[in-house]
C-alpha cells in the first residue's frame, strides 16, 4: 500500500488585517478574531496533488492511504471535516510542544514524534514550499534530514505513474523532471490549477461523524525566536487618486505618463 | 558567547556563484577587523540535490567549527543551512535582507507575515546557519584570495546517481519580466481570456511585458515567467501599470522597486491605491479596451 503523508498549516490571511490595526500586530499574539484562517496557499496545493496522485495511483492497481497533519492548537475541526470528505483517510492535528514563538524546529519535531510512533513508513511526504507567518521554508527540511531522505523542491508538477513519480521542479531559469520510486519529500511551489476540490453534500455528510485525533508529544526544547522589533513595511509613495474618469481619460493619462517617461517606442504619443 | 578567538565565517556555495559577493559583502558586516572568512565550495552542478553534500558539509563542520555559515537564499542554500542547522541542533534564520551588528548581538531582519511586516531577530548564539537575500547595488567580485581557505563540499556520487533529473529543459518563453522598463501587470480583476490577450496586444505594442499576480496564474491563465511578487518575479521597471490588482503585500513587494506606478481597479478602498503614485478607479477592463484602441488609431495615423 502507498502510504502518503501532506503537512498542512491554516494561517491568517493577512489581507483582510485592517492597515491600522498592523501597529497591534503580534505575529503569536491575540486581538484579531475577526481575520479569518485559510489553508497555506502551497500547502493547498499538496493536499489537491496527493487526491490526484491517490486518483492515479487508483487506477494504476495500487492501493493509496492518504494522511493530512496538522501541528496547531486550535481545536476547530470543521476543515477536518472538508479533508475527510474529498477523500483523505485520516486527518491528524498534532498540539504543539512550543507555544506561541516562532520555532521551526520544535514543530519539525512534534511531526518527527509522530511518525516515529507510527508502525507505518511513509513513501510520499508533502509539504508546502513556505508558509506564514515566518515563511522560513524549513520544516520540511528538518523532516527530510531526521528521515534521511533527498527533498525536492520547488515542485510545479506531481504526477503519479505506474511504477514511479514524476516530479517537475522549478529552477531560475529551467524545469528539472524527476522520476523517483524511492522515498522522498517534496515541496510544492507554484503548481497552477490546484485549488482543493470542494466536496459534495453527500461526502460532506459521511465525513461529519468522524473523530479527528489529537496528539502531543513530549520533545526537546529548542530556543524559540520572536522578533525583537516588528516595523511596518509601508509605501513611501504619495498616491494621487483620480476617481471620476471616463475610461478615455483614464487612458489618455496612462499614455500621457507613458510618454512622459519615454518609455514607449513610439515617440510620436 | 565568544571568548577570544578570532570569529570564524564560512560562506558556502559554488565556485562561480553570482550570490559570493553579497554573502562576502555581509560576512564583512559581521566580522571586525580580526576575522576568517572560509569558502566552502560545493562540487557538483546545481542539479545535485543538496541531501548528498550532507555527509561533507558535516565533516567540514567539525572540522573547521565556524561561528556564522552564510549561504545564498536559494534553494539549495535554504535546504543546506536548514539541515546542518537541524543535524547539529543549531540555531537559522532564512531570507535575511539586512544585517546589523551590535556590540555582543547580531540584528537581522527578515520579512514576515506575506511581506506586511519585517521582523528584527537577534542572534547571541553561535553557531547559526544564515540564508542571504540577493543584495541590490554593484558589489565587488571576489576572487580566491580574499578567502582565508577554500574547502571542497563533495558528494557521494554513486547515491546521488539514483536522484538525478531525467530530463532538463529551459522555459519555453524567455523570461523579460525582471529586466523589463515597461510591465503591464494584471491580477483578478482582469482574468478572462479575452482581457488577458487584450494586455498582451497591448504590451506588445507599447514595447513592454506582461506581469500578473498569483491568482491569475493558478487559474492557468499565464505562465510562471509572468508571476511577480514574494514567489515570482522581483521587478524594477520604470513604469508599471497594474489592471485589476488588489494590492496584497505578497504580489507589491515584486514591484516596489518600480520608478513609477499607475493602478486601475474599480475598488477605491485597494490596498494598491496606497502602493502607487497614480491611482485610477474605475472598470479595468473598459480602460484597458480604450487604451488600445488609442494605442491602435496612434499606430493608423503613424502608418498613413
Amino acid at each position: 500500500m502507498k502510504q502518503i503523508l501532506v503537512c498542512f498549516k491554516m494561517v491568517t490571511d493577512y489581507e483582510q488585517i485592517l492597515p491600522n490595526d498592523w501597529d497591534d500586530f503580534a505575529p503569536d499574539g491575540d486581538g484579531f478574531d475577526y481575520v479569518r484562517q485559510i489553508i497555506n496557499c502551497f500547502d493547498e496545493s499538496a493536499l489537491e496533488l496527493a487526491l490526484c496522485m491517490k486518483e492515479d495511483f487508483t487506477q494504476y492497481g495500487h492501493e493509496v492511504h492518504l494522511t493530512a497533519l496538522t501541528v496547531t492548537e486550535d481545536p476547530d475541526s470543521s476543515f477536518f471535516k472538508t479533508l475527510s470528505a474529498v477523500g483523505f483517510d485520516r486527518v491528524v492535528r498534532l498540539a504543539p510542544s512550543s507555544k506561541g514563538s516562532f520555532s521551526p524546529m520544535s514543530t519539525a519535531d512534534d511531526i518527527l514524534s509522530f511518525l516515529h510512533q507510527e508502525s507505518t513508513v511513509y513513501d510520499i511526504l508533502l509539504f508546502g514550499q513556505q508558509a506564514a507567518p515566518f515563511n522560513s521554508g524549513q520544516i520540511p527540511y528538518f523532516v527530510a534530514q531526521s528521515l534521511k531522505i533527498p527533498a525536492i523542491p520547488n515542485v510545479i508538477s506531481l504526477k503519479a505513474e505506474p511504477q514511479f513519480l514524476t516530479a517537475v521542479s522549478q529552477k531560475k531559469d529551467r524545469l528539472l523532471t524527476y522520476q523517483l520510486s524511492a522515498p522522498a519529500l517534496y515541496l510544492i511551489g507554484n503548481c497552477k490549477g490546484t485549488y482543493l476540490r470542494i466536496p459534495t453534500l453527500r461526502e460532506k455528510m459521511s465525513a461529519s461523524k468522524k473523530e479527528y485525533p489529537c496528539y502531543q508529544f513530549s520533545t526537546p526544547k529548542h530556543q524559540a525566536s520572536s522578533p525583537k522589533k516588528l516595523l511596518r513595511n509601508q509605501s513611501e509613495r504619495k498616491p494621487v487618486l483620480y476617481k471620476d474618469l471616463s475610461s478615455k481619460e483614464a487612458a489618455q493619462k496612462i499614455l500621457d505618463l507613458i510618454e512622459k517617461e519615454d518609455l514607449c517606442r513610439h515617440r510620436e504619443l | 558567547m565568544q571568548t577570544q578567538r578570532t570569529l570564524k565565517i564560512a560562506l558556502v556555495d559554488y565556485e562561480n556563484s553570482p550570490h559570493i559577493s553579497a554573502l562576502y559583502f555581509e560576512a564583512q558586516k559581521l566580522s571586525s577587523a580580526e576575522a576568517s572568512i572560509l569558502f566552502f565550495q560545493l562540487t557538483g552542478d546545481e542539479d545535485t540535490l543538496p541531501f548528498f553534500y550532507m555527509e561533507s558539509l558535516l565533516t567540514l563542520f567539525e572540522e573547521e567549527l565556524p561561528d556564522f555559515l552564510l549561504f545564498p537564499h536559494t534553494d539549495y542554500g535554504c535546504e543546506l543551512a536548514s539541515r546542518l542547522a537541524y543535524e547539529k541542533q543549531i540555531s537559522s534564520l532564512t531570507d535575511i535582507r539586512q544585517m546589523e551588528q551590535l556590540k555582543d548581538e547580531t540584528m537581522l531582519y527578515k520579512h514576515i507575515c506575506n511581506m506586511n511586516l519585517t521582523g528584527v531577530f537577534s542572534t547571541e548564539n553561535t553557531p547559526c546557519c544564515l540564508t542571504i537575500a540577493d543584495r541590490e547595488g554593484d558589489l565587488e567580485d571576489r576572487s580566491k584570495s580574499d578567502f582565508a581557505k577554500i574547502l571542497p563540499i563533495c558528494f557521494g556520487e554513486s547515491d546521488e546517481a539514483a536522484y538525478r533529473p531525467a530530463a532538463s529543459e529551459p522555459f519555453v518563453e524567455e523570461n523579460h519580466l525582471p529586466h523589463a522598463k515597461l510591465i503591464l501587470a494584471c491580477g483578478r480583476g482582469l482574468n478572462k481570456k479575452e482581457e488577458i490577450l487584450r494586455l498582451q496586444e497591448t504590451a506588445h505594442i507599447l514595447g513592454g511585458e506582461v506581469g500578473c499576480s498569483r491568482p491569475v496564474f493558478m487559474d492557468g491563465r499565464l505562465g510562471a515567467q509572468h508571476l511577480i511578487g514574494m514567489s515570482g518575479h522581483l521587478c524594477a521597471p520604470w513604469l508599471c501599470l497594474t489592471i485589476g490588482v488588489s494590492g496584497a503585500a505578497a504580489f507589491l513587494i515584486g514591484i516596489q522597486e518600480s520608478k513609477k506606478i499607475i493602478a486601475v481597479n474599480s475598488d477605491e478602498t485597494a490596498p494598491i491605491f496606497s502602493n502607487c503614485d497614480i491611482g485610477i478607479v474605475g472598470d479595468g477592463s473598459l480602460i484597458l479596451q480604450e487604451l488600445q484602441q488609442q494605442l491602435e488609431d496612434i499606430e493608423h495615423d503613424r502608418m498613413e
